[in-house]
């Protein structure tokens, strides 16, 4: 993430603050077409292409990612064609665009805004600044817990070939040791930011200003989005040619 | 510079972990801190920054450390904790070293001029925009010094600087705290290196002073250091 | 257990967005009473490790399958509810952020199906009660997990049932989907209770102090707990009074609704839940309908009647064919045209 997060694509270049808030637009109007509205929904598609395509980030990088969000959506949908039949073929459908759209627009944003741009544009929304350092942290000490997960599990493997997962016998001290010696780690952290005068509050790498291109490209968006969902963009297409 | 008075510490009454430590380090100085596992050096470290309680007095510069004194002895003494992950909390490099001089009251502009200076000295200008979890171990521990340097400390502790540390890594560390003018205490278990940085030696056992000295001379005494768990660097080995 | 973003509407997922923003209120102001620097890099590093054993599956016996932790419990039996809550949702934000599990529109209600039973039901229903009680440590530590797992998940598993139906999404009716959902979550909370507790049986042997409340003196803090123990139980009503008493009001569901009201011929009318419906409707349900008035700018207007309601009209399927085009030709086109550019432009990123 943090190596596509690095680009210099324009849209690498939006201010994090205006992709966030766009992102959350976008998905709160994908959201809100109706369940039947297979035609208009379809439009919404062209917004996270472009920017797909703008980023140069392949589309496909956010297609494994599918797996974790389809079940759940699918499993809701796919009763929806057995108590409506054709209706309810088209509202699954539609239902299954809403989860990919969503996805998409959520993960271009993430691709393309590194997290200090992410939490410095929380922190001018106000969310407050205890969760904001949170965030930070916890997202710092992700990858240093998944290396020693991976080392650990690694070391299991080798002695208990022929396993799928942890034993349950072992549960407890699998995760028991790690939890300790995180505990550890965290007093050692709490010491090297009291050495540091840590005051409760971080600071985030220079923003730049919002500037014009941002500005542009928020309201373009936004007109766009509301465009889209009150008017039928597809019929309207078609209709001229149909 | 650095000036330990008669000092104890314990965690629970009556198993003492350090007891009666005197010594002093002048300006300028560098020391080795050697001694076993659990000779008491990391928690000398700790007290000195105030971070455990203690009982004595220890006084570093002109400042007594105390409660009220805790921010300027901090100012004074910069420390390189054994684990970079744990010293550099932040996304990147160059966030990691603003983070201690934005905290002590320094303007943008002039932690971003000290980020930059102490970058090119320690020649890792291509580390600035780097994130902290995608660097190497040598990197890190270099990066970490850096962190340390932009707060201009005017002594800098180190624990365990060169573990797990390749030969070359080891090497340009080495090289970097001799480059170093600040006072310097080093705690380790590479009596090697120590030989190489320090100019004197204390050694620790029990929590207790039982050596201070010359470094070529204490760390050329066989006996000695055999007698604490320890043996001869090994570029003096036969 | 996590819900997509295209499971809720936009009024559902902003009230659940409140009533998680309101807990996280609370929490933040209960955790700032305490000297937070010390406790949030604990609370980071707990929070990093629950995310890490996530990654970790366990053998569940007998099934020859596996499972892995969701950690609800275990944060609160280690940071408290408070702390706890924070660091759910700071692990919930970011499993939605960098690994498209959840949504960022579901957040809200992600946070409130998994963190809120899990840290404030099952603390202070369960877990303080449990810890109080004078059965012996370790099976006040079996008892605990697994308990508070099981109902936690089952009142998350509901709500995210509640939650679906009152958006409008599934055909699937009430039951069924509770008769679905909910054995699911009770194997999983069953094995997250017995995983959880294995953890704290074995930090019981090293650190026990690290454990909240475990050989707690007697009630210094009674009447608090007391008076949370009642709140707690307060928003769990609400909760799902409000969201029962408007599903029901809103039954049979949408598809009937819509057709009716548009054979009534107006569009707001379909809207609206008929006011009188609502009857003995508490404040939550009537703002939540509020909103989604406001919200849903255009109800259903290309629903009409049953024909080209299925958006099969000639005009709405060679438009989608155009569109589809264009599509891909910003998906492709700019792409051979500027290989070379987007090359270089990766390489200064490195």
């Amino acid at each position: 993430m943090d190596e596509l997060a690095a680009g210099t694509s324009p849209v690498h270049k939006l201010h994090p603050l205006v992709k966030f808030l766009v992102t959350i637009a976008y998905i709160y109007c994908v959201v809100s077409f109706s369940k039947y509205d297979l035609t208009g929904l379809f439009v919404m598609l062209l917004f996270p292409v472009i920017m797909f395509s703008t980023a140069g980030i392949p589309l496909s990088t956010c297609f494994w990612k599918l797996r974790l969000v389809l079940p759940l959506v699918l499993m809701v949908g796919i009763f929806n064609p057995i108590f409506e039949g054709k209706a309810g073929l088209i509202s699954m459908i539609t239902l299954m665009m809403k989860g990919v759209f969503a996805l998409m627009a959520s993960f271009i944003m993430v691709a393309t805004t590194p997290i200090d741009g992410l939490c410095a544009a929380l922190r001018k929304l106000h969310i407050p600044s205890i969760l904001v350092t949170l965030l930070l942290l916890t997202y710092r000490y992700i990858s240093v817990l998944v290396k020693e997960v991976a080392i650990m599990t690694d070391a299991y493997k080798l002695r208990a070939p022929g396993q799928k997962g942890i034993a349950p016998k072992a549960w407890g001290s699998f995760l028991g040791q790690l939890l300790l010696r995180s505990m550890d780690r965290a007093n050692e952290l709490y010491s090297s930011m009291q050495l540091r005068a840590f005051k409760g509050e971080f600071f985030y790498a220079a923003q730049r200003k919002l500037n014009v291109k941002d500005a542009v490209f928020f309201f373009v968006c936004i007109a766009a989005f509301v465009l889209a969902r009150l008017i039928n963009i597809t019929e309207l297409i078609g209709g001229v040619f149909a | 510079m650095i000036e330990f008075k008669n000092v104890n510490f314990e965690y629970e009454k009556g198993t003492p972990v350090l007891s009666d430590i005197s010594f002093k380090i002048e300006d300028g100085e560098s020391v080795g801190l050697i001694g076993c596992n659990g000779a008491g050096k990391s928690t000398l470290m700790k007290v000195l920054l105030g971070l455990l309680p203690h009982e004595g007095e220890i006084t570093v510069g002109d400042v007594k450390l105390g409660k009220d004194t805790l921010d300027e002895v901090r100012k004074t003494i910069g420390f390189i904790l054994q684990d970079s992950d744990n010293q550099m909390f932040m996304p990147t490099v160059y966030e990691d070293m603003m983070f201690g001089p934005l905290n002590y009251g320094h303007t943008k502009e002039e932690a971003e001029a000290r980020v930059d200076k102490v970058l090119e000295e320690l020649g890792i200008v291509y580390l600035k925009n780097k994130y902290n979890h995608k660097i190497s171990g040598g990197e890190k521990k270099m990066a970490a010094i850096a962190t340390i340097l932009t707060m201009h400390p005017r002594a800098i502790l180190m624990d365990e600087p060169t573990s797990a540390l390749d030969p070359e890594n080891r090497r340009k560390i080495i090289n970097t705290i001799n480059g170093l003018k600040t006072t310097k205490l080093i705690a380790s278990h590479d009596l090697d290196m120590i030989l190489d940085t320090c100019e004197r030696v204390i050694l620790m056992h029990d929590g207790k002073i039982v050596r201070e000295g010359p470094a070529e001379e204490i760390l050329t005494d066989k006996e000695l250091l055999e007698a604490n768990h320890m043996e001869l660097p090994l570029k003096l080995q036969k | 257990m996590h819900m997509a973003d295209a499971l809720l509407s936009p009024a559902v997922a902003t009230v659940m967005y409140g009533a998680s923003a309101i807990a996280a209120g609370t929490s933040i102001y209960k955790v700032n009473k305490d000297n937070i620097q010390k406790k949030l890099p604990t609370m980071a590093v707990t929070a990093a490790l629950v995310f890490a054993g996530q990654m970790l599956n366990y053998t569940i016996p007998g099934t020859g399958s596996s499972g892995h932790i969701c950690g609800g419990m275990l944060l609160t039996s280690l940071l408290g509810p408070f702390a706890g809550f924070l660091s759910m949702i700071v692990i919930i934000a970011i499993q939605c952020l960098f690994f498209a599990d959840g949504g960022l529109m579901a957040l809200g209600a992600n946070c409130w199906n998994m963190a809120f039973y899990g840290c404030f039901v099952g603390y202070f229903l369960i877990w303080r009660p449990i810890m109080k009680s004078k059965l012996a440590d370790r099976l006040k530590l079996i008892l605990a997990p697994v308990l508070g797992c099981v109902l936690t998940l089952q009142l998350g598993a509901f709500s995210v049932v509640l939650e679906t139906k009152l958006s409008g999404i599934t055909e699937l009716p009430f039951g069924a989907f509770v008769g679905l959902m909910q054995p699911i979550h009770l194997a999983i909370g069953l094995v997250e209770g017995l995983a959880t507790s294995a953890i704290l049986l074995f930090i019981y042997e090293a650190r026990p102090e690290l454990i909240m409340d475990l050989g707690e003196g007697k009630g210094e803090s009674g009447k608090l707990s007391l008076k949370a123990t009642i709140a707690v139980l307060a928003c769990v009503a609400v909760f799902f009074g409000a969201g029962l008493s408007l599903f029901a009001s809103s039954n049979p569901d949408g598809l009937e609704w819509t057709l009716f009201g548009n054979q009534d011929g107006g569009y707001s009318a379909n809207m609206g839940l008929d006011e009188e419906d609502y009857g003995v409707q508490s404040n939550a349900a009537d703002k939540a309908a509020g909103i989604q008035e406001k919200l849903s700018f255009l109800p259903d207007y290309a629903f009409k009647g049953s024909d080209s309601a299925i958006g099969t009209s000639t005009s709405g399927i060679v438009g989608m064919i155009l569109v589809a085009g264009v599509i891909l030709v910003v998906a492709f086109v700019p792409k051979l045209v500027k290989k070379g550019k987007v090359e270089t432009s990766d390489k200064q990123g490195e």
